[in-house]
């Protein structure tokens, strides 16, 4: 369901204005996590289980700093998925499963509303 | 610089919709990108205008642009412009997704508690038969889905709770906690211009959820006040939301504008707070035949908009129109290039008592914002004022 009233578009392309809705939701919903993760950090400093500065002074295993830049390769595997030929294998290397717990708008609650105002205007 | 207020800083009355910490960092994301959008990106595409685009019209044309409509075409192609009208457009439509996630979970909550606030109130007279004006019924206003007379169920106020919950991150919290700015406006000016006014009875026409009849309502605690609207949900948590606020006096009704069924010559100010750019051309005249009506000698009609385009420099007219073309507001455009004194005196209104003026709301430290900051085209809490007296 769309709003009663015209849907602008601002460049030539159609496609071109639902990749720039897509991605300003995306700079939202990176600023909403970038948050959480900042609210973690000081809940979990004033608990003092973690220091203040505990974060950016964290100094890694070895172990630990393969981990991380093996996260990394696979994270830009699936960015760059249609530019590198490894797409099958990344998919079967990843075995991604979505957490249904994510932070994602709660997306059922939403259609219930969006439906229940169309009802509305049909009456 | 003043930043945008955080959500958490919100007057948390009992009918606002409860937020959990993502659901209030979501607006104030929101709330982020439209100040840096009016801080950072407004002033890029002043620049294209001014060094690119105006240049190459004069070049072309041999003349400047004659109106906004011609800043328009200019303007269409410059990705500056584009950018800023994506990021305006889809920080709109995001602050609406995310206020309709955050009251569609609790929908059915917020409709018990507004229930228990109105119950066996004579305040608040409803009247589920009277027929919604087509300018009211057509168009999702600044892409509020469904519009302001939409309930999925008997009783739903999930539209009116998002209007209150999510215009805290539109305007960056730049109303005030209680998103009051323009009643407060109006108390100021009517302090400043009408020192000794002390109205008996006070008529809100086209009220909303009432944001802006409670500051008015309590500057005038000794006055009958009645806020008047078309929209069930919205008197529902309007009246709901003032009595949570203490104000138990405040009548809400559920009549028309143009025929409020009102007393005549009963009323010593009749008002309208950013309500007329949501009317239509052929609604506007008689709403104020009404305000005329109803007022008795001596009364006050007082109205606050966005100020009027006439006299402005054609791109501010562009830039300005923008809610007209792109945010769902078909009135905006037509009512900014009436000359609303004229209007008055087409309703009967004496020429030598009707005055324009301007107002903003008394500084406090919640809606402070420093002279140096750029303008959001339409968005400021700052206002035209336009009115007339009745003679004694």
């Amino acid at each position: 369901m769309t709003d009663r009233g015209r849907q602008p578009q601002f460049t030539d392309d159609p496609m071109l204005d639902r990749l720039y809705s897509i991605s300003l939701a995306l700079v939202a919903e990176l600023a909403a996590t970038r948050a959480r993760v900042d609210t973690l950090e000081r809940v979990l400093a004033r608990k003092e289980v973690i220091a203040a500065d505990a974060i950016d002074h964290h100094e890694f295993s070895v172990e630990d700093e393969e981990a991380r830049a093996d996260m990394h390769q696979r994270y830009l595997e699936r960015l760059f998925r249609q530019s590198t030929v490894s797409v099958e294998e990344g998919v079967m290397h990843f075995g991604a499963t979505p957490n249904p717990s994510s932070g994602a708008l709660a997306a059922a609650d939403f259609e219930h509303g969006a439906d229940g105002c169309a009802e509305a205007n049909r009456a | 610089m003043t930043l945008p207020k955080a959500w958490n800083t919100i007057h948390r009355h009992a009918m606002l919709p409860a937020a959990d910490h993502d659901e209030q960092v979501r607006f104030d994301v929101i709330a982020g990108l439209n100040h840096f959008m009016s801080q950072r990106m407004t002033p890029e595409v002043e620049k294209a205008w001014r060094t690119r685009v105006r240049p190459a019209w004069l070049a072309r044309e041999g003349r400047a642009p004659r109106d906004r409509h011609e800043v328009h075409a200019a303007m269409r192609g410059a990705p500056e412009w584009q950018l800023w009208s994506l990021v305006r457009r889809h920080t709109m439509e995001m602050r609406q997704h995310a206020g309709r996630a955050l009251v569609g979970r609790q929908a059915d909550a917020l409709r018990e508690r507004a229930a228990s606030f109105n119950a066996d109130c004579d305040t608040l007279r409803l009247n589920p038969s009277l027929p919604i004006p087509r300018y009211v019924s057509t168009v999702d206003t600044h892409l509020m889905r469904g519009g302001y007379t939409a309930a999925s169920t008997p009783g739903d106020v999930s539209n009116p709770a998002n209007y209150d919950a999510g215009m805290y991150a539109t305007t960056g919290g730049s109303a005030g906690p209680s998103n009051d700015a323009a009643g407060r406006a109006l108390v100021a000016w009517l302090r400043t211009h009408r020192a000794n006014f002390s109205p008996r009875r006070i008529i809100d026409l086209g009220c909303g959820l009432g944001h802006n009849s409670v500051p008015v309502h309590r500057a005038f605690p000794e006055a009958q006040m009645i806020a008047v609207d078309v929209a069930e949900p919205m008197l529902r948590y309007g009246h709901a939301r003032a009595r949570a606020l203490g104000c138990t006096a405040l009548r809400f009704l559920q009549v028309d504008a143009t025929e409020t069924g009102l007393e005549a010559g009963s009323a010593d100010l009749v008002f309208t707070t950013i309500v007329l750019h949501e009317t239509s051309r052929e609604a506007l005249p008689r709403i104020f035949a009404e305000a005329h009506r109803l007022l008795r000698p001596g009364g006050l009609t007082v109205h606050l908009e966005q100020p009027p385009y006439h006299g402005l420099d054609p791109f501010e007219q562009f830039m300005r129109d923008w809610d007209g073309r792109y945010n769902n507001e078909p009135f905006w455009s037509a009512l900014h290039e009436t000359r609303l004194p004229e209007v008055l005196q087409s309703v009967g209104f004496e020429r030598s008592r009707i005055f324009e003026s301007q107002t903003q709301p008394p500084s406090d430290r919640q809606n402070e914002r420093p002279a140096a900051e750029k303008e959001n085209f339409g968005r400021a809490p700052s206002w035209y004022v336009v009115g007339a007296e009745v003679p004694l």
